[in-house]
């Protein structure tokens, strides 16, 4: 197998991209899938990501072909995030959901990281209500369970000093 | 590890759905806080006061994720009023955390009778479920259940001194006090327990019934008066205990006490700090011998009972000898600096791979420094990103005049580090105790120096070193500017936690 093959990958509308080898093996769907078939000269079928995220996808995985510590970029939960993947992830929210999902479903743990804690920042320094808004949730709360867990997780038990 | 979530192509019911009316053929576009997993995995980036005060109140399903997320947390401080004390104490059950602070001299020796009551009743209450669920798991009454030694299975040898001893003493003083147990049926056990007690004496924690569900304690004490702190005992009395922390702030330090546990006992330490104590170094090895999973041990500025440095040459062989490999570790005695050598060895033997390291300000030397970045004979790339520096670990100690100069040079090296490209430093985290205003320049070359303002600092000594420092870096008649941490090119996270000026007793520490 050579090192600089190319695999083709399809997206959901039929989109043809070809990437070298090396990028598609940041997937570890693709590299296990490749690993255990062989390259079988076809393209692979991605029905669940769509062109637009898939280019996102391979320009993550582009930029960090080289990077040695790519499996643990983003282990460290309270570190910042790295300048070019700050911008990276500057895009509307429909596509960062996207990305989650497409990150989930091709297996690539750094950018799985990179875009959850991208949206958990998203919820840092936010009132319940301003979440609500922000992420289009219903509150389903009563107004007596509404009061209750105000009590227990809010200010209320927290001791004033 | 990722944890792959397969895309389900059915909706689910959530409360971020919108209503649908299934007119549009189109695929309804899923959501990846529709998936629990992933809205999961989301949570995990956050803290425990966003999660609180925010994320468990937006709705049902968050809620529910969060349940076992939540540590709710207590405090309970000797100078509030009675009442509020009283209100605190009521919202003990279900808590997961208990902070407790006594942080003037107690106008009573009974002044923690109402905590130690409450506390002896919800280890009474909790020894009564493990007891019914034991029974109803062995079919068999064990008779000798009233107390705990026994009932989780991890230590298995008698203890005759210590909780039990004083448990009786407790009770026979509180027990007409109680109120019915019948509202403590059921609650969460009580898993971390932080205390705070400005003036020690032994009987604060020989009475002390430390819950037998603690997972963590943390013990910090600022007057300890060379008192006595019983360490086997606790940990028999809490076999769940993970962490375990004792550090006293005031520079006569605290003994620490041990009897031999049983080599067959395996303990569930994963953490132990030592600050400021005096113990033995058998003793140490022996606890040593029973915490495999240790991951983090830390002896700041402890020593032997003589006032020695520890043998830790001889501590790293046991270490290995017991196959502990360390995530954190810190080796300090009061005043005596760490040889390189050692250093090494810490980074290599005892805990390879570390990105943290943790350094007294008085070891900031560039040998030390050069050991730790650039480790000698190794070809390996230094991995660590983040270094801790203490300033000054205990109230009214003073370091000899030959450390003022590791002092007054330490900011310069560490600047020297955080503006190097090559350095992989990137996170900074230190601790200003007891500041003054105008200290608050802690990484100004000379102002911190004079951080203790009780310390007998040579006067002449300090001239002089500005003198150096002027002389040395720059040849303008111009004094150089403070070299700043904060414009430092290569530094990422800045970490001072600062405790302020006439509220030193760390009951609220300024992060």
């Amino acid at each position: 197998m050579s090192a600089h093959s190319q695999i083709l990958l399809t997206s959901s509308e039929g989109t043809e991209f070809l990437i070298d080898r090396d990028i598609a093996d940041k997937s570890m769907l693709l590299k296990c899938m490749l690993e255990d078939i062989g390259e079988i000269g076809q393209a692979v079928p991605l029905p669940n990501v769509s062109g637009p995220i898939l280019t996102k996808v391979i320009e993550y995985c582009t930029h960090h072909r080289d990077d040695p510590n790519f499996l643990s970029a983003n282990d460290d939960v309270t570190a910042d995030i790295d300048e070019w993947d700050l911008e990276y992830c500057k895009v509307d929210q429909g596509t960062l959901y996207e990305l989650i999902l497409a990150a989930n479903y091709l297996d690539i743990k750094p950018l799985m990281d990179l875009t959850c804690k991208t949206v958990a920042n998203m919820i840092k320094a936010k009132s319940p209500e301003e979440i609500r808004k922000t992420f289009n949730i219903t509150n389903d709360f009563t107004p007596e369970e509404e009061d209750q867990v105000r009590r227990e997780n809010g200010k209320d038990w927290v001791d004033e000093h | 590890m990722l944890r792959h979530f397969h895309r389900q192509d059915k909706e689910i019911p959530t409360s971020t759905s919108p209503p649908t009316t299934s007119t549009s053929s189109a695929p309804t576009r899923l959501s990846p806080l529709d998936i629990p997993e992933i809205l999961d995995y989301i949570f995990s980036f956050l803290d425990d006061s966003t999660i609180c005060r925010s994320v468990a109140q937006v709705c049902q399903q968050w809620r529910l994720l969060n349940h076992g997320r939540i540590v709710r947390e207590v405090t309970w401080n000797q100078a509030w009023s009675s009442s509020r004390r009283k209100k605190a104490l009521d919202r003990l059950p279900g808590a997961g955390r208990m902070r407790i602070f006594l942080p003037d001299k107690p106008s009573s020796p009974r002044i923690l009778d109402e905590v130690l009551r409450i506390l002896s009743r919800f280890e009474s209450e909790y020894q009564k479920q493990v007891d019914q669920r034991n029974r109803s798991i062995t079919g068999h009454c064990n008779t000798d259940n009233n107390d705990n030694e026994n009932n989780n299975g991890i230590i298995h040898s008698n203890n005759n001194r210590g909780y039990k001893k004083y448990k009786h003493l407790f009770q026979s003083a509180t027990t007409p006090a109680l109120s019915p147990a019948s509202a403590l049926c059921s609650f969460a056990p009580l898993k971390e327990l932080e205390l705070f007690i400005s003036h020690y004496g032994d009987r604060c924690i020989s009475i002390f019934p430390f819950p037998s569900t603690l997972t963590k304690i943390t013990f910090k004490t600022w007057y300890s008066f060379n008192s006595t702190f019983y360490m086997d005992a606790i940990l028999r009395r809490c076999p769940l205990l993970e962490h375990f922390s004792v550090e006293a702030h005031e520079k006569h330090g605290i003994w620490i006490q041990y009897t031999p546990i049983a080599k067959t006992s395996i303990l569930r330490l994963r953490s132990l700090v030592l600050c400021n104590v005096f113990f033995k170094q058998e003793f140490l090895e022996d606890i040593l011998q029973l915490t495999p999973d240790l991951k983090r041990l830390e002896l700041r500025t402890s020593r032997l009972e003589a006032g020695h440095p520890y043998n830790l040459r001889r501590l790293f062989r046991h270490l290995k000898a017991n196959n502990i490999t360390l995530d954190k570790a810190h080796f300090s005695g009061l005043g005596c600096k760490m040889a390189p050598k050692d250093m090494h060895r810490l980074l290599t033997e005892v805990c390879p791979g570390s990105a943290e390291q943790t350094l007294w300000a008085l070891d900031v030397t560039p040998d030390l420094l050069q050991s730790i970045f650039s480790p000698l004979g190794t070809a390996t790339v230094p991995t660590l990103t983040m270094l801790e520096i203490w300033w000054k670990p205990v109230s009214g100690y003073s370091p000899k005049a030959c450390c003022y100069r590791s002092l007054a040079t330490a900011p310069k090296l560490i600047h020297q580090y955080l503006c190097d490209d090559d350095s992989p430093l990137r996170h900074l985290k230190t601790l200003k105790t007891i500041v003054q205003l105008e200290d608050l320049d802690i990484f100004g070359r000379a102002g911190y120096i004079d951080l203790d303002k009780q310390g007998k600092l040579d006067r002449n000594l300090q001239q002089e070193i500005w003198a150096q420092h002027n002389n040395a870096s720059s040849s303008t008649s111009q004094p150089p500017s403070p070299p700043r941490i904060w414009r430092c090119r290569i530094l990422r996270t800045l970490h001072i936690q600062v405790h302020a000026s006439g509220h030193h007793k760390l009951q609220h520490p300024v992060h």
